[in-house]
């Protein structure tokens, strides 16, 4: 075999009209399955790398930044109204063996067509993106606490500056490389996925929800989410849609001493498959109906009483019957030991959501 | 969207709701139009120009003589499919059958030219020697899913377009699992710009890539004509063989892999019964508008639907009373059946002949519910939905749930502006075929519509 001319050396990409190359098709073929590079750029790498197909796959991950940068600077500019919303999270809440966080990350990340956003690799970048914006959320919080500075308004679900974030390292979940390697930006990542699909990416906002109150013993909190209509899931972490929303629950048992909120939900088995089916139920209630706020009296001015989560007829939960969200809850609550008559304090609320439909407008619940 | 295109659809989907007098009423509209169409000189100075899809004064006629075929373009947005268009009515205007369209009459909208790229469906025609073309851009993957099950938008065929310099992408199959939802059956592959391209051995990589892929989503890998060529080449008329040639080649290639979809005339029989009369000393008489087929006098015809699978022969063919031997699609008439009895046939059955559609009962379908904007819920619903069915003239309650095997299917929901695969439960059977398309109504409003994509039981 001939060794091929280093053409990474020279300045241009692409060459379209050079003399016939000594790369194999069969080796062109093979890199393309592994990574979806233009062919053009499937061939510049492994000429770079001496026909290797591994060697191939690290120059380009190396080279990700320049080689893609021709075809970013095209489409950069293009209008993209398409793509998905996806949450990912790391961790529903309290169960029975311990008061875990309620913690996750959501973003709305955007393409040309809908071909691109129903497409894995968009949909695996978005899964990865918005489990980086759960991290990213994390880290900054614990600087703001050092500097005593307390920004909060008392919402669970804080909205994340996407600029900041496209700067921040893409956290993948399924990354087991160890060796310590600077993991690539955010923005780096979306260049990467626009040389490959050949279309403008933008990420349009992200949002992350983390909170415990390992203080609080009678009391947890429990996150539910729901993406309608995504091509890209991961089971129990990650959901997508065009439409997508989380939403926070509260749990207050009414009892005293030793017991704690984990302890009740021990004692019952059961209850936690119990309250998973009720959730996915609320957060698919809230993301289908035109929900636009939790309590009836949190309502503005011209908006429908059905607006209110707890007005509405509980559709998405078939044991409901005909009954509304509210009664569910409550009936719910003296069922599972939580409170004895629906009068007394404690029982299960939802205190916080977040809905966004791709491109539109982003609708937010308080209790 | 789908309401504007609405009016566009064949008259199918319309007749569904419409009572008996406004059919008649737009069937007069079309009769009007075509005869603008005949005679264009009655209407010159006339300014016929503002809307779409009217002849413009002094045009020339509409040629019948050639088959019709719907033909797509699907591809990556830079890949070049609007250019492919043009080069089309360039090369077959040279050969006189099109009229040129420069790049930017295809891409009409300002908006489209200032992206460079195509939303809307244009509406665009050419001629080969043997077949008349309309062709249509595709959208996107929803829009097009959209007007396919409503009727707006179909393609017969479709050519997937793909860059020598980038092969076949990650949303390609996107692009052919879009064709197959859409049901085509045959594509034809065009690699626009080779002359990008130096290395023949590229090339035959972008042709191995796609016939791979063209197999792995079930089309015909192996025999699917993949021609490569420079559209650009041949819209700026230099390169001759890898420009104008290889578009000829394309046409051509289209004419004799993409198959013709059957026209109605020539297949079976079949009236959906409208309205019935009883005439003294003559019998009772049904009335419809012949969907497809032709009907002679003494013809063996089948009654079906509402359980019903009567046999009988049609003794008279009446239209606008006078008597007919033959009757055929598109004829408004009456038929006379042999020795039927008044309580034997009812609105919502069909007249068809006999074994040529089944009455069913439960089958898949596709649908499209509408949302809060076009008129439709503005709330999500879960299996064992049940709307009403408007097909054709029958109005049945059904049952809507998750085929088998469904993850989830006791709490999925299904959102206005949604389109989902269903399994349809009817309390009466009705008869319909795969490709029937229907309405589905609830209190007053049309909810969502859908298409048949496979029977499940029949009666």
């Amino acid at each position: 075999m001939t060794r091929p001319f280093p053409r990474s050396l020279l300045p241009s990409l692409r060459h379209y009209s050079t003399p016939s190359s000594t790369v194999p098709i069969k080796l062109i073929a093979k890199l393309r399955k592994q990574s979806p590079v233009s062919l053009s750029l499937a061939r510049t790498a492994l000429e770079a790398s001496s026909l290797s197909v591994s060697g191939a796959l690290e120059w380009l991950a190396a080279n990700a930044a320049t080689s893609n940068a021709k075809k970013v600077d095209k489409v950069g500019g293009r209008s993209t109204n398409e793509g998905m919303v996806g949450v990912y999270t790391i961790s529903h809440g309290v169960t029975g063996r311990m008061r875990a966080p309620v913690w996750a990350g959501m973003v709305e990340m955007n393409s040309e067509t809908d071909f691109v956003a129903r497409g894995e690799l968009f949909g695996k970048l978005l899964s990865e993106i918005a489990h980086s914006a759960a991290f990213n959320a994390a880290s900054k919080e614990r600087v703001k606490k050092d500097q005593n500075k307390s920004a909060d308004d008392g919402g669970l679900m804080k909205p994340v500056d996407v600029n900041e974030l496209l700067n921040a390292p893409l956290i993948s979940f399924s990354n087991t490389d160890v060796s310590g390697k600077p993991l690539p930006t955010i923005s780096d990542a979306i260049r990467t996925l626009m040389g490959q699909v050949g279309e403008n990416i933008s990420l349009r906002r992200a949002a992350t929800v983390k909170r415990d109150l390992f203080q609080i013993k009678n009391v947890g909190l429990r996150l539910a989410s729901y993406g309608h209509g995504g091509t890209f899931s991961i089971p129990a972490s990650f959901q997508s849609g065009r439409v997508a929303s989380m939403a926070v629950l509260a749990l207050k048992g009414q009892f005293t001493g030793d017991t704690s909120i984990c302890g009740l939900v021990r004692q019952q088995p059961g209850f936690i498959n119990d309250l998973e089916e009720l959730e996915a139920a609320l957060v698919r209630q809230i993301s289908g109906f035109p929900t636009t706020a939790i309590d009836g009296q949190s309502l503005l001015e011209g908006e429908e009483a059905e607006a209110a989560l707890y007005n509405q007829q509980f559709m998405m939960y078939p044991p409901a019957s005909d009954a509304s969200v509210r009664e569910v809850l409550e009936k719910w609550a003296q069922q599972h030991d939580l409170v004895e008559t629906k009068e007394n304090e404690g029982g299960l609320q939802v205190v916080e959501f977040l809905k966004w439909t791709v491109g539109g407008e982003s609708v937010a619940g308080r209790l | 969207m789908l309401r504007t295109q609405l009016p566009a659809t064949r008259i199918v989907s319309c007749r569904l709701f419409s009572t008996r007098a406004t059919l008649v009423h737009s069937r007069a509209a079309l009769r009007q139009t075509a005869q603008v169409r005949r005679s264009p000189s009655l209407w010159n100075g006339v300014n016929l120009t503002a809307r779409r899809g009217y002849a413009e004064p002094g045009s020339k006629k509409f040629d019948r003589s050639k088959p019709f075929l719907n033909i797509g373009t699907i591809g990556h947005v830079d890949h070049g499919k609007t250019t492919l268009t043009a080069a089309i009515t360039k090369v077959l205007a040279e050969r006189g059958g099109s009229e040129f369209m420069a790049y930017d009459q295809i891409d009409k909208a300002p908006e489209e030219r200032a992206r460079g790229i195509t939303i809307n469906a244009a509406h665009i025609e050419y001629e080969t020697e043997s077949r008349h073309y309309g062709h249509i851009d595709c959208p996107g993957h929803a829009d097009y899913i959209k007007n396919m099950i409503s009727g707006a938008a179909q393609m017969d065929g479709a050519i997937i377009v793909v860059s020598a310099t980038d092969g076949q992408m990650p949303q390609t199959r996107e692009h052919l699992l879009l064709a197959r939802q859409v049901g085509i059956k045959r594509l034809v592959v065009f690699i626009n710009k080779v002359d990008q391209i130096s290395d023949p051995e590229m090339l035959e990589l972008v042709d191995m890539e796609m016939r791979d892929l063209l197999s792995t989503y079930n089309f015909d890998g192996e025999n699917t004509p993949i021609i490569m060529g420079s559209a650009l080449a041949a819209l700026e008329g230099r390169d001759r063989d890898i420009g104008a040639d290889k578009i000829f080649e394309l046409t051509k290639a289209c004419d004799e892999w993409l198959e013709l979809p059957l026209r109605d005339l020539d297949k079976p029989f079949l009236l959906p019964v409208e309205e019935i009369f009883t005439k003294t000393g003559r019998g009772t008489i049904s009335c419809g508008r012949a969907e497809r087929g032709i009907v002679n006098k003494g013809d063996e015809i089948e009654i079906i639907g509402y359980g019903s699978k009567l046999k009988t022969t049609v003794t008279g063919i009446e239209m606008f009373r006078k008597e007919l031997d033959r009757g055929e699609a598109g004829d408004n008439m009456g038929i006379l059946l042999r020795g039927l009895k008044r309580e034997q046939i009812e609105r919502g059955q069909v007249i068809a002949a006999p074994g040529s559609i089944q009455s069913v009962k439960r089958f898949q379908a596709q649908l499209y519910i509408l949302t809060k904007d076009e008129g439709g819920r503005y709330t999500p619903f879960i299996q064992n939905y049940q709307p009403q069915l408007f097909v054709r003239s029958a109005n049945v309650t059904i049952n809507l749930s998750w085929p088998e095997g469904t993850p989830e299917a006791t709490t999925r929901m299904v959102m206005p502006g949604d389109n989902v695969e269903m399994v349809c439960e009817l309390v009466h059977d009705v008869a319909a075929d795969v490709g029937t398309r229907f309405t589905l109504r609830e209190g007053g409003k049309t909810v969502g519509t859908g298409i048949v994509t496979k029977i499940l039981e029949v009666v």
